[in-house]
């Protein structure tokens, strides 16, 4: 059997990885942190977030640098070095899991159902994060390919027919208190930042569909910069002062439209949207902790191997649920607690190491390749990383639209 | 292949006894079993809450006759979810608020500045944060006791009045979210609307051509409450002036009544618009409000007289009317300490925390308040 | 051996059947012994061009085929067979033919029996366009492609399958079009085909697919030939089955089962508008009872207040809760269904309509059921069949929705969903991605998914199937 024509490839596009970004740097920055926001800042957490996301912007950068050379699983670094790498990306995607999905959890429980217990929902909702983690990332993308359109629907759906008194004033006026609320505010929720690092592992296609596919990525960033800040801006302009009771920030404002008027509240496309992309965050994350784990324990892991690590990764994760962090307060008081500070550390130096390391081991095989004219270590290094321009010819031979 | 299908069948049961176990655990009431909640009254009695509800009570007739049927209950409780579950025992289902239409507040619960009831429905998601909010003199029970036309419920009678898209001068609508902004932002005032019932007040005639007294419901009296609770009442012309301001009011008449032989007349209002802005070096607090009007049905005395206009003099009149509304409201606000038209906010937004350093905590009595009306005819 | 031998060894062979004849006859004074079965051989063609030839040489030498075929008037030439395989041809109902002087086993190709006028198939009616559908004769099926397709790059490939049926299977494609890796991979899983029978297509497609226990098919069903020449032309490999009306075709892409044929002769913004009813219907059909059962147990504040109050007035008294109520009216449906099938015409209309109106109307006066359970499962399976070869799944699929709404809502109904399109994404078939070209999004196809665009801006083959010939060949001027 030609293995080749029945299973999707490991590699993604860029365009998915523009749709990606997108829904995994939003999903968690619009439910609770608004309103933890808004405790710890007042109305200038519209400004915490335009800090935040500059940030994340500058990680961005870095992440997709680097990734466009080579997965860091692929870049061929030293074995310990590698490890050392996954073990951050472990440690900081794992804690983030554990800290993310209360907030998953307590959204359905309360607008979903009426405060139903956490049991069920983590036994409903684990195995389907698990499968979708289990399938991997070309999986993960596809989905988000499709669930994007939901996304836009939805969102545009609510703009459209927004109706609903935005006073701008209350924004104003900035730092009113000062540095220090702003200060305190980026140093308590750094947990729900850094959403990008663990696409250091993610591989990306080689061949571009089109000449536009290089610019997706960059510009979905831009969008979600806008989308994020535009929310939070519209979020304290709608509740002003009473933004600290609002648990849910992204689904109560989907109740101001014109069509509540007539029908009644017109949520529901908002919080199953929201829903969705909370699925392929948490996914996400979870095939962070697989492939990281294998990385560690093994250099190529057996599907079967990856299954097992799954599982476990979901058993821990539910014990944890159910005896430890049992509630959205004591989840708070996880996120905000010092392991965010290693959380942070990991989150931010790991992009920094991985795009220096793999800029000096590009420097390296450049230098090498201009150097040998062998045609065996040419197609060597083509495939290992994209240099296509320096051999100034297609990477691959016939353009074939479907290779993943 | 044996493997395969001895795998599958065990997952298949698995499946089964984890959905049976999930059912179990997942607790839900089915709609037949629910009690629709339509408007939510609550008042103090001694230390506990009394909380009235109007439930929409099903029988035949689909939706013709479901805005008659309905049935109130009520029930005390030290909080609004003691008061629920109790009601919950009483009728045998389950309490569901989510299509609350409207939200009374008694006048004790006014008077006291007793919120909890509201802050436990905001943060528990219980009802929309869009649900208007109102008040009553009295109890907010009897409210529910009258008996609205055109085959109404109360609840959705006073709800679809605030909701309509034509807004009539003294009538305005301030739902949850909107009443704690108010109430925590720099002015610390919020204004609900007061419902009056009149009994007898209107009639109708029924399906077998019977002519039927029913209650009409007036909404021309606005509630200014803050943190402490009910600080005062503004009359009709009051709630017109302040109405011109934070309102977009778009419906209903301006009557003039004029010095010696000129008749009276009045004009209908198209739109109003207004906008606040403070200037720091004369500390006057200035309101601008543009209204569109045109002709009423006063001046159509002749409809083939196509000559009768609004003319300068009465553009003037309507707008010297307006400005001396929206001024005695201001007046009778200061009076009381409320700041109705969030004046703090504006020096807030202006100058900061400093506000309070140079206008101190009588503000109102600090500042230059100035109305400007323009009267445009469309 | 003796030719009489022989013969005698044949009759054992075929298990002394009635059906097998036997005529002894001579040929040029040597006994010859010719078997075949009754009703199978187009006898006219067998006496006049065969026996009267044959009886009529007066001299033969070997090969004595040659003179045979010199003097038969058969469209097919007499030729020599093993004896074993000769006896699989006289069981395929070809004529053997056993002479004295020579121990080979002469094979007369005279098939002819009754079968099908191609007609219009019962699931693909068009208002416009062409109207043959194929038969179950393998061969007339190779006709009505050859038909549409004059090219000298239509290849067939013919193959054979199951130990007793010894069914005849063709593979058909365009070369230059078709990718090679597919049919490879096509005639590799033809070949490990190890079973005592191929009845029907459907057999060979359980065999080609990849995943043999998923819901959704994967093999792709044309009862057309002008449906399987435009799917052969976007580089499609097409499995012809002796005995099947139904050619199947790989690879299969999910929406490709939205398209009608009809599309594709009639405008194009008409044929955009019925995809979208289509799509709208399948999707309503799988969703929209679980959607019901979960606004109802769950997520009544979805329903708005004027609609709540209808419902409440209808449902009020009945006895099952919403998710069971939902259950029983899909079994009965389900009942319904399969009896229509079955039922004879002359009763079937009479007892539809007892079934559906009178049982309906009955259950709902005595309180049993509620009517907007009935309009919605009634809405649901008629919208199953807008797109016939997914009501098998779609069956299945409502029917899970259902339960798990009425377990867990309709979050339950958005995990699940989200769960079987991750499933869905996942699949490749055949170099195919299931949900192409949505998901690897492929924005050049888009043309012919919900919208339909004109044929004339169709220039290249759809990025979905693979194939080494992108463009679609038009003649300059």
């Amino acid at each position: 059997m030609d293995k080749s024509l029945f299973t999707i490839g490991k590699s993604i596009y860029k365009r998915q990885l523009a749709v990606i970004l997108f829904i995994i740097s939003l999903s968690y920055k619009i439910v609770m942190l608004p309103k933890y926001m808004s405790i710890a800042a007042s109305r200038d957490s519209a400004l915490v977030m335009v800090v935040m996301m500059a940030i994340e912007t500058v990680m961005f950068v870095l992440v997709y640098a680097t990734i466009t050379r080579s997965s860091i699983l692929d870049a061929g670094f030293n074995k310990w070095f590698l490890k050392a790498m996954l073990a951050l990306l472990l440690f900081s995607s794992s804690i983030k899991l554990v800290a993310l999905l209360p907030e998953t959890l307590d959204y359905i429980s309360s607008i979903l159902f009426e405060e139903g217990k956490w049991f069920f929902i983590i036994v409903s909702l684990l195995p389907v994060i698990g499968y979708i983690a289990y399938k991997g990332m070309n999986t993960i993308a596809r989905l988000s390919e499709i669930i994007i359109w939901f996304v836009i629907l939805a969102i545009a759906f609510t703009v459209l027919f927004m109706k609903v008194n935005l006073d701008f004033a209350n924004l104003f006026p900035i730092l009113d208190d000062g540095v220090e609320p702003l200060g305190n505010a980026i140093d308590k929720h750094f947990l729900w930042f850094g959403d990008f690092t663990p696409l250091l592992i993610v591989r990306l296609a080689k061949e571009d569909k089109t000449r536009f596919e290089r610019a997706y990525p960059p510009l979905s960033m831009i969008l979600v910069d806008f989308a994020v800040i535009g929310f939070f801006v519209a979020f304290i302009a709608i509740y002003g002062n009473v933004a600290s009771y609002i648990d849910h920030a992204f689904s109560n404002i989907g109740v101001y439209n014109k069509i509540s008027d007539m029908l009644g509240g017109v949520d529901f496309p908002i919080i199953i949207v929201w829903l969705m992309m909370s699925i392929i965050k948490l996914s996400f994350l979870l095939y962070t902790v697989t492939e990281c784990t294998a990385g560690i324990i093994k250099e190529k892991m057996s599907d079967k191997g990856k299954l097992i690590i799954v599982t476990a990764a979901l058993v821990i994760v539910s014990l944890i649920l159910i005896f430890a962090i049992d509630n959205i307060d004591t989840s708070y008081e996880f996120a905000t607690s010092d392991i965010r500070y290693f959380v942070m550390a990991s989150e931010y130096l790991t992009p920094l190491i991985a795009f220096i390391a793999t800029a000096v081991k590009f420097k390296k095989r450049k230098e090498k390749v201009s150097d040998n004219s062998d045609r065996k270590n040419e197609i060597a290094v083509r495939q290992n990383f994209e240099i296509a321009e320096v051999l100034k010819e297609p990477a691959f031979g016939g353009k074939n639209e479907e290779n993943n | 292949m044996k493997k395969i299908i001895k795998n599958k069948w065990i997952l298949f049961v698995i499946l089964i006894v984890a959905f049976v176990v999930l059912d179990l655990q997942v607790k839900n009431a089915p709609l037949a079993n629910r009690g629709i909640v339509l408007g939510i009254g609550v008042d103090r009695d001694g230390r506990e809450y009394s909380v009235t509800a109007e439930f929409l009570s099903p029988s035949n007739g689909g939706v013709q006759n479901y805005q008659k049927n309905t049935m109130l209950l009520t029930e005390k409780g030290k909080t609004l979810d003691e008061a629920f579950e109790k009601m919950n025992k009483t009728l045998g289902i389950r309490v569901s608020l989510k299509h609350t239409v409207l939200i009374v507040l008694g006048e004790n619960i006014m008077k006291e500045g007793d919120y909890a009831p509201l802050i436990n429905l905001l943060e528990g998601n219980s009802v929309f944060d869009d649900t208007p909010i109102v008040g009553v003199r009295g109890k907010a029970q009897e409210i529910f006791n009258a008996k609205p036309p055109m085959y109404t419920t109360v609840s959705y009678r006073i709800s679809e009045t605030l909701r309509s898209p034509d807004i009539e001068a003294g009538v305005i609508i301030t739902n949850v979210k909107d009443f704690f902004r108010m109430i925590t932002c720099e002015c610390e005032t919020a204004c609900i609307p007061l419902v009056d019932v009149i009994e007898g007040g209107a009639s109708e005639t029924d399906n077998d051509g019977n002519k039927v007294e029913t209650d009409s419901i007036e909404l021309g009296e606005i509630a200014v409450l803050k943190r402490s609770g009910l600080k005062l009442v503004l009359n009709n012309g009051e709630s017109d002036g302040l109405s011109y301001v934070i309102s977009n009011v778009n419906e209903g008449n301006i009557f003039i009544e004029r010095d010696g032989d000129r008749p009276p007349f009045d004009v209908i209002i198209v739109d109003t618009v207004s906008s606040k802005k403070f200037d720091k070096k004369t500390k006057t607090y200035t309101v601008d409000v543009k209204m569109w009007v045109r002709e009423g049905n006063s001046m159509e005395t002749d409809i083939t007289d196509s000559s009768v206009k609004i003319t300068e003099s009465m553009k003037k009149a309507v707008g010297e009317t307006v400005a001396k509304e929206i001024m005695q409201c201001f007046e009778t606000c200061k009076a009381k300490q409320a700041d109705v038209f969030d004046i703090a906010g504006v020096l807030y937004k202006s100058m900061g925390k400093k506000y309070k350093d140079t206008f101190g905590d009588n503000y109102l009595e600090n500042i230059n308040f100035n109305v400007s009306v323009k009267i445009i005819v469309k | 051996m003796d030719v009489l031998e022989r013969a005698a060894e044949v009759e054992s062979k075929m298990s002394g059947s009635e059906d097998v004849i036997r005529l002894d006859f001579k040929i040029a004074g040597k006994s010859a012994v010719i078997f075949y079965i009754d009703a199978m051989i187009d006898k006219m063609a067998f006496e006049i061009g065969v026996m009267k030839p044959l009886k009529g040489i007066e001299e033969i030498s070997m090969p004595y085929e040659k003179s045979f075929n010199r003097v038969v008037t058969s469209s097919m030439p007499i030729y020599v067979e093993e004896f074993e395989k000769a006896i699989e041809k006289l069981a395929s109902s070809d004529m053997m033919l056993l002479v004295e002087g020579s121990d080979d086993s002469y094979i007369i190709s005279l098939r002819s029996f009754a079968m099908r006028v191609p007609n219009e198939p019962p699931r693909e009616t068009v208002l416009k366009g062409p109207r043959e559908g194929f038969v179950e004769d393998i061969k007339t099926n190779m006709t009505l492609i050859r038909r549409r397709l004059k090219t000298p790059d239509l290849a067939f490939e013919n193959m054979t399958a199951g130990k007793y049926t010894k069914t005849p299977i063709s593979i058909c494609y365009i070369k230059g079009i078709a990718e090679e890796k597919v049919v490879e991979e096509v005639r590799n899983r033809i070949k490990e085909i190890n079973t005592d029978g191929i009845l029907d297509s459907s057999y060979v497609a359980r065999y080609i697919e990849e995943r043999k226990y998923s819901i959704f098919n994967e093999v792709g069903s044309v009862e057309k030939p002008d449906v399987l020449a435009g799917k052969l032309l976007e580089g499609r490999v097409g499995v012809l089955v002796d005995g099947s009306p139904i050619v199947l075709t790989v690879p299969l892409v999910f929406l490709e089962q939205f398209q009608s044929a009809e599309d594709y002769y009639v405008k194009s913004f008409r044929a955009t508008f019925t995809r979208l009813v289509r799509i709208f219907a399948f999707f309503l059909a799988i969703l929209l009872p679980a959607g019901y059962v979960a606004l109802q147990e769950f997520q009544y504040q979805i329903f708005p207040l004027k609609v709540l109050a209808s419902l409440m007035n209808t449902i009020f008294g009945v006895p099952l809760p919403p998710t069971l109520e939902m259950i029983f009216v899909l079994l009965i449906f389900e009942i319904l269904n399969e009896a229509a099938i079955r039922m004879p015409k002359h009763i079937g209309t009479s007892l539809s309509v007892v079934g559906a109106i009178v049982l309906g109307e009955a259950a709902v006066s005595a309180g049993l059921l509620s009517t907007p359970t009935i309009l919605v499962v009634a809405l649901s399976s008629i919208g199953m069949y807008t797109v016939p070869d997914e009501a098998d799944s779609s069956s299945i699929l409502r029917m899970s929705f259902v339960i798990v709404s009425g377990v867990l809502g309709l979050y339950g109904l958005v995990i699940s969903c989200v769960a079987l399109v991750a499933y869905l994404v996942s699949i490749k078939g055949f170099g195919t991605s299931y949900l192409a070209p949505f998901s690897p999004s492929l924005p050049a196809d888009i043309k012919d998914t919900f919208i339909m665009q004109n044929e004339l801006d169709m220039k290249k083959r759809p990025y979905t199937i693979p194939t080494n010939n992108r463009t679609r060949k038009r003649n300059n001027g």
